[in-house]
């Protein structure tokens, strides 16, 4: 019966990862209004794989801003560097055992009852693609184009599943996001095709991304050895017996390697009680802690273990309510939508030397407008700047184009127009605080994003993805 | 219902399971490529109702899912037995302790070491070259063009052949070395055991670095870089970036 009922109750290690991957998605209320989170608290990443573009994040994913990073100068490096070198010290993979939300979707998935693939040599080979993943999609590729002032998040792009499926299915099963769907392309379809194959391929091997693919847990191993809390082996216990590898579901060689996950499954199953849990009593041979000779250490236990509990719930509870009240999304309803006068406001030109106090109204030139709002760390955005350069040289009499820089981190932006655009025919702009004039023209997070005016300062024209010269072009000719 | 009835049921839900999942998610993928390839435009309307299309066989297999899963929660709780996988270099270092070591013996049993360490050695050579060829490749800023797609494209051809070669090498060495191992013993085994030596036992060396240093001095630099990129704003790139819906992470170009 205890057994049975041991099968109905979750264990302590999934409670746990439940538990965190509600705290790391805190904010529900974005999946109600199809919105991410713009709050502060995304300045810090958070342990586990998250797509900070989930609708729920509420913190920044540790890949993602390290790739980030590498175009966001020496500050950056040594922050997201020191949250990252504090994880892998502190907890290695326990992280990937305990705290990270999709190896909870994959071990969720791996409990349907199928046919399992179980580890083996091949298997064992394949653990090592992950620091190949790590060193050319993390490392290699990204810094390579920062060189070159083109922040790329290859793994982001190319591969994470967990961006797809908790950011992209997230955002586009909201029907407010309908336009998102113009957006879609080959590389909707790669990354979709990839997020199945791996999500199917979960249901059959155990945590097959962790083992094989994921970089995030590839660099947390690499610190296992000598993080400060994790599972270990008591030597002088140990007969070598290798339960616990033959146990574990990992392609560990031995407990507390750089494949352990600190699940804690073997610990159990070691007929000599050497495996435990580091700075915690290991288990005497009867199965019990180490003997209480004082009365009333069980019941100091469990009044600590019911504290530390209604924390946590608490925890939780005020995480939920204070993102689900809180007000940082933007302010939609001051949105503009085709048909409509543009609304105006004085933005701050930017040149190569920097800020300037002259301003700029993109909706009283009286010419077609086309204001486009970029960001220096947008990939997309830089790649159709040239565009925009373009059309304003090739129609330097009748159009004028505004390129307007997010105002957060715009202090980026007057070294990179003075390096690629020092003669551009474009205007280059700060937008107002807090995204203000991004938000007032209908801007929901996206960017790039272009709006197009014609000579009335009317809105013609919403793009919400990059666009080439061609369409600029068209939108371009049907107004004059 | 008997035993061995339950098992067979259960291993024929398993692999019925097992086929319904495997059609569902290619029919999921079935209707992205449906959509991409047949050069239509990705809206939400064609997305629902190319998937409204699939859904059938979506939906039997949650159905299946659900099934087994209240099957498990109230099927019988089985006891796990775990089979240990062999610990070779445990069981050689006790039989040879006790056996007599002889002419013969010794030849064989070096023949096998060499046997192994010779598959090792090539395994490491082929990863090594590997590496070499395809990060020499990867590293080179020429390599990689304004056409980004293009570029990681390209790269990853170039990995296939650089990798496929070591990985195949090193799943037959392995099961090479796994014989090996296997003869060495079966062969230790046929030797007269002779008085049994005392094993020396195989005490630690004294560590000169204590366990806990280096995690303390990678903890202190961490916290020390953390430090020094808050103060000095490095926060707000990341915010910068987590505050806007990352189009290409979640696939949206």
């Amino acid at each position: 019966m205890k057994k049975q009922l041991k099968k109905w109750w979750p264990s302590k290690r999934k409670l746990m990862q439940l538990y965190f991957a509600l705290l790391f998605n805190a904010n529900l209320k974005g999946f109600q209004t199809g919105n991410i989170y713009e709050g502060n608290t995304k300045s810090v990443c958070i342990p586990g794989l998250n797509c900070y573009s989930c609708p729920g994040a509420v913190g920044a994913c540790p890949l993602g801003s390290l790739q980030g990073a590498y175009s966001g100068g020496h500050s950056a490096w040594f922050y997201v560097g020191g949250i990252l070198l504090l994880y892998c010290v502190m907890f290695g993979r326990l992280i990937c055992g305990w705290l990270c939300p999709f190896g909870l979707v994959q071990e969720l998935l791996y409990k349907i009852k199928t046919p399992k693939v179980r580890k083996s040599p091949v298997t064992r080979a394949l653990s090592f693609l992950k620091y190949a993943v790590l060193a050319f999609f993390v490392v290699i590729v990204p810094i390579l184009y920062a060189i070159r002032d083109v922040p790329l998040p290859a793994f982001c792009k190319y591969i994470c599943p967990a961006g797809t499926l908790e950011g992209g299915i997230g955002l586009l099963s909201n029907a407010v996001n309908d336009s998102y769907f113009a957006m879609l392309g080959p590389l909707f379809t790669w990354k979709f095709l990839l997020m199945v194959s791996i999500l199917v391929g979960c249901v059959f091997v155990f945590r097959l991304f962790c083992r094989f693919v994921c970089p995030l847990g590839a660099l947390y191993g690499l610190f296992n050895r000598i993080s400060l809390f994790g599972v270990t082996v008591d030597e002088p216990k140990c007969t070598h017996c290798n339960l616990c590898v033959g146990h574990c579901k990992m392609d560990i060689r031995k407990v507390g390697d750089a494949e352990c996950i600190g699940c804690g499954e073997c610990v159990d199953v070691c007929p000599t009680n050497a495996i435990h849990f580091k700075h915690v009593k290991p288990k005497t041979s009867s199965g019990d802690t180490l003997p209480e000779t004082v009365k009333g250490h069980k019941t100091a236990r469990l009044i600590t273990r019911s504290i530390a509990v209604v924390l946590m719930l608490a925890v939780l509870g005020g995480a939920v309510t204070y993102y689900w009240t809180a007000d940082t999304q933007p302010p939609v309803e001051q949105g503009n939508e085709i048909g409509d006068r543009c609304y105006s406001a004085q933005l701050n030109i930017l040149h190569g030397d920097g800020i300037t106090e002259e301003s700029v109204d993109p909706s009283a030139e009286g010419r077609i407008t086309i204001i486009n709002f970029w960001g220096t760390w947008c990939t997309p955005c830089v790649n159709e700047l040239p565009y925009f350069d373009q059309i304003a040289t090739d129609y330097a009499d009748s159009v004028s184009v505004i390129a307007v820089h997010t105002q957060m981190i715009v202090d980026t932006a007057p070294d990179y127009i003075g390096k690629y655009y020092p003669d551009s025919r474009i205007t280059f702009a700060s937008d107002l605080e807090n995204e203000g004039y991004y938000a007032a023209l209908g801007g929901r997070g996206t960017y790039p994003y272009t709006v197009v005016l014609d000579e009335n300062g009317v809105i013609q024209n919403i793009f919400v993805e990059a666009l080439h010269y061609e369409d600029l072009q068209q939108a371009v000719e049907a107004l004059m | 219902m008997s035993k061995s009835i339950r098992i067979r049921t259960e291993r024929i839900f398993e692999w019925v399971l097992s086929a319904s999942v495997i059609l569902a998610g290619l029919c999921l993928m079935g209707g992205c490529a449906y959509i991409y390839f047949g050069h239509h435009a990705y809206t939400s309307d064609l997305v629902a109702s190319t998937f409204r299309t699939v859904a059938i066989p979506v939906w039997i297999a949650v159905g299946l899912i659900a099934v087994g899963l209240v099957w498990e929660l109230i099927s019988p709780a089985d006891t796990e037995h775990h089979k240990a996988p062999k610990a070779y270099a445990v069981i050689l270092s006790r039989l040879h302790s006790i056996r007599e070591k002889n002419e013969a013996a010794v030849s064989t049993v070096l023949a096998e070491q060499k046997r192994r360490k010779a598959l090792s050695l090539t395994r490491l050579i082929l990863v090594a070259v590997g590496l070499l060829i395809f990060f020499g490749y990867a590293v080179q800023p020429a390599n990689y063009t304004d056409d980004i797609n293009t570029s990681v494209i390209r790269a990853m051809w170039v990995a296939i052949p650089c990798f496929a070669v070591p990985f195949a090498f090193a799943i037959f060495a392995a099961y090479g070395i796994d014989k090996s191992y296997q003869r060495e013993i079966a062969f230790l085994k046929t030797l007269p055991a002779c008085k049994a030596e005392e094993q020396a036992n195989a005490t630690d060396r004294p560590r000169r670095i204590p366990a806990w240093l280096p995690g303390v001095i990678l903890l202190g630099i961490a916290v020390a870089a953390l430090i020094v990129g808050a103060v000095s704003g490095g926060a707000v790139p990341v915010l910068a970036k987590a505050v806007k819906i990352c189009t290409e992470c979640i696939g949206l170009g």
